[in-house]
């Protein structure tokens, strides 16, 4: 765990790698969303759909390290109850969901731009019904591990002694601080 | 709008003001020091704690601004949303225990204080304090304008003339700041409880009316937008790929920086109570979300096939939909639900900038609060509203300006200071300060300067990678800290 802080300073830097490529790359202009033709208070995609289709590797590998930076955060969160090997393997396990929810996304999102009659699934195109049914509801499964495994990786028997014994020795913020 | 549905509206916020003044003079007998009005006495349980947290988040913005955006953007603003499961987890993960030991080992009483003691930094600790108080005066200048707007809307719909908007400003003030006077955050917190369920069950209606308002349900409206414009119903909406993630990355890690929203973990009874608090906070938020992405998708189907008029403002969406597909009583309720996300994020607000005045920043500057601070924390309250209610009539597009760098300045300048630093004994005061510093200055920048982040890459979130580099990077350059005995303990659980 203690090496989680450095995990996640080499995580930024591959992003900051990642946006610098997209913002430099010299072939590359961004069309940008434009006013739409009939409505002026709501925008269009337009071109700026199929550049992004275009653009969907660097995209991808960006989301994989946004969610990356949550995980890591995760366990840095989690501290020394969660360094054991079952609390990051149910970790790894959940993310593998996030990260496949998101990566079925951003790849289905390439056949949706060239595709002229989109199907629908539960009422949204599939790679918007990947991100409403799987990105959004897929970290419920953090939130099971949070409650179910709280005793076990939150706040342990031990937690609770440590602390009464902290709170009887306790300092007033008062006298303490510089 | 007919003359009966505008008195069921009236009617409707009347009652829920009424509520809002019934809790604030029962909370009042409860508040008998600065600790009862700034942490509540620490004694909530877990079914207030995690309404108000979720309540706290979802702001007038996102029953106005919100379903405004999908108007507007598509599914773009779908990942302010979308993020919520994992980010408020991993929210608890980082803060809900720590925060919660911490303000009961060093009884402190507010977000610059448990900074002030992790760090055993006066300067980080002022910094915090700065940082809040400058984002509490946009956030709340918005806040109150929101409030007063549709004050202006409620009463324009029974009074035969117009109510001018600072009159309307001054009538939801005094509202505001009596229940937050007289029962500080025991006051704003039951009546973000019952404001929370307000939202929660007209959220519900509402969805319900969204999906009878266009032929086909959702699968309807995805047709009749895609076909306009298939970039406008992809994931990424019309803001694209990049600044769609970029608005992920601000909004899911960012929660964990919001000091109205984290706050809320000092103010819990027993530590143990977190593990039943997430749930309800993702639900509770969740429910609220479905008004935000329904109203907004159902507006741009019936605008484009050409069921409703254009709308002169994206923003007047919400309004729009309820005026002419919701019953009534829906209309009257979700209206009440309006001005209960406004207040319950606006008492928040007023609560910590009048910590951050009576005793934040006194401790900062002369190590030691003020004398009678349950006094000066009213006083302080007052005159925050004052300065905030002035501020968002006269001072133009600056509220705005403060309002917009809001949320991305707390994520940048509290995400490391905070979240990462209360979980890291390496982290030194001095990242602290630069990643507070940093935020301000990135943020300000950015928006003063006008500079276009490109690909629409959010600013907040430039500031919010900068802020975390340069935080992660200077604590690994310095020597490591020295930390007192019970922050080393704290850190280590």
């Amino acid at each position: 765990m203690t090496k989680l802080p450095a995990i996640l300073l080499a995580t930024l830097a591959a992003l900051w790698g990642v946006l610098l490529y997209t913002v430099f790359s010299p072939d590359e202009h961004y069309p940008g969303a434009a006013t739409h033709p009939e409505q002026s208070e709501m925008h269009v995609a337009g071109a700026a759909a199929a550049f992004d289709a275009e653009m969907i590797v660097p995209g991808a590998i960006a989301g994989v390290l946004v969610i990356a930076v949550y995980l890591l955060c995760l366990l840095l969160g989690a501290g020394k109850n969660g360094a054991s090997l079952t609390f990051v393997g149910v970790v790894a396990a959940s993310s593998c969901l996030v990260v496949g929810s998101f990566l079925a996304m951003t790849f289905s999102f390439d056949d949706y731009v060239g595709d002229p009659s989109p199907q629908l699934v539960g009422g949204f195109p599939i790679p918007t019904a990947w991100m409403v049914f799987g990105v959004w509801m897929s970290p419920v499964v953090f939130l099971a591990v949070y409650v179910a495994g709280f005793r076990r990786w939150v706040m342990t028997e031990d937690d609770r002694k440590r602390l009464e014994a902290l709170i009887a020795a306790r300092q007033p913020c008062s006298e303490t601080g510089s | 709008m007919e003359e009966y549905r505008a008195w069921i509206i009236l009617g409707c916020v009347a009652a829920f003001f009424a509520m809002c003044i019934a809790v604030g003079l029962w909370a009042m007998r409860k508040t008998k020091s600065a600790s009862d009005f700034f942490m509540a006495g620490r004694d909530l349980g877990f079914i207030v704690t995690a309404v108000a947290v979720f309540s706290s988040t979802m702001s007038g913005f996102g029953f106005v601004g919100g379903p405004g955006l999908v108007y507007q953007m598509g599914m773009s603003s779908a990942w302010m949303i979308v993020c919520t499961g994992l980010s408020y987890t991993v929210c608890f993960f980082l803060l809900a225990k720590r925060l919660r030991i911490l303000a009961e080992v060093r009884e402190s009483i507010s977000l610059p204080d448990a900074v002030q003691a992790r760090y055993g930094s006066r300067l980080a600790g002022f910094l915090t304090a700065v940082a809040i108080l400058l984002g509490v005066l946009g956030y709340l200048g918005t806040q109150i304008l929101a409030m007063a707007t549709v004050m202006q809307q409620v009463l324009a719909g029974v009074l035969p003339v117009e109510i001018s908007l600072p009159v309307c400003a001054f009538i939801s003030v005094g509202l505001l700041v009596f229940y937050c006077v007289t029962g500080g955050i025991i006051a704003s917190v039951y009546t973000d409880l019952a404001q929370g369920l307000i939202m929660m069950i007209a959220a519900l209606l509402v969805f319900f009316a969204v999906i009878a308002s266009v032929e086909g349900g959702f699968a309807g409206m995805s047709e009749t937008i895609l076909q306009d414009d298939k970039g406008a119903m992809s994931p990424w909406g019309t803001k694209g790929m990049f600044g769609a993630l970029s608005w992920y990355f601000v909004f899911s890690l960012g929660i964990a920086g919001q000091p109205h929203v984290i706050t809320k973990f000092m103010m819990s009874r027993k530590v143990e109570d977190a593990r039943y608090t997430l749930p309800v906070t993702v639900f509770g938020f969740a429910t609220t979300a479905l008004l935000w992405l329904g109203i907004g998708l159902a507006m741009r189907a019936l605008v484009l096939q050409g069921k409703h008029p254009s709308l002169e403002q994206a923003d007047g969406a919400a309004a729009a939909f309820l005026q002419s597909y919701a019953h009534p009583l829906l209309a009257g309720v979700v209206f009440a639900g309006l001005f209960a996300a406004i207040m319950s994020t606006a008492d928040s607000f007023l609560n910590i900038g009048a910590a951050a005045i009576v005793h934040d920043i006194p401790r900062a500057i002369r190590k030691r609060s003020l004398k009678h601070e349950l006094f000066w924390a009213r006083v302080a309250t007052v005159a925050i509203a004052c300065v905030a209610t002035v501020f968002a009539l006269y001072s133009g597009d600056l509220v705005a300006l403060l309002g917009a760098f809001g949320w991305g300045t707390f994520a940048a300048a509290l995400v490391p200071t905070v979240a990462i630093g209360f979980n890291w004994k390496r982290a030194t005061p001095t990242a602290a300060c630069v990643a507070i510093a940093s935020s301000l200055i990135i943020n300000f920048g950015l928006k003063v300067s006008g500079v276009e982040v490109p690909y629409s890459i959010d600013s907040g979130a430039i500031a919010l990678l900068v802020s975390l580099t340069l935080f992660l990077t200077i604590s690994f350059l310095s020597p490591p800290p020295k930390l007192d005995s019970d922050i080393e303990a704290v850190l280590d659980f």
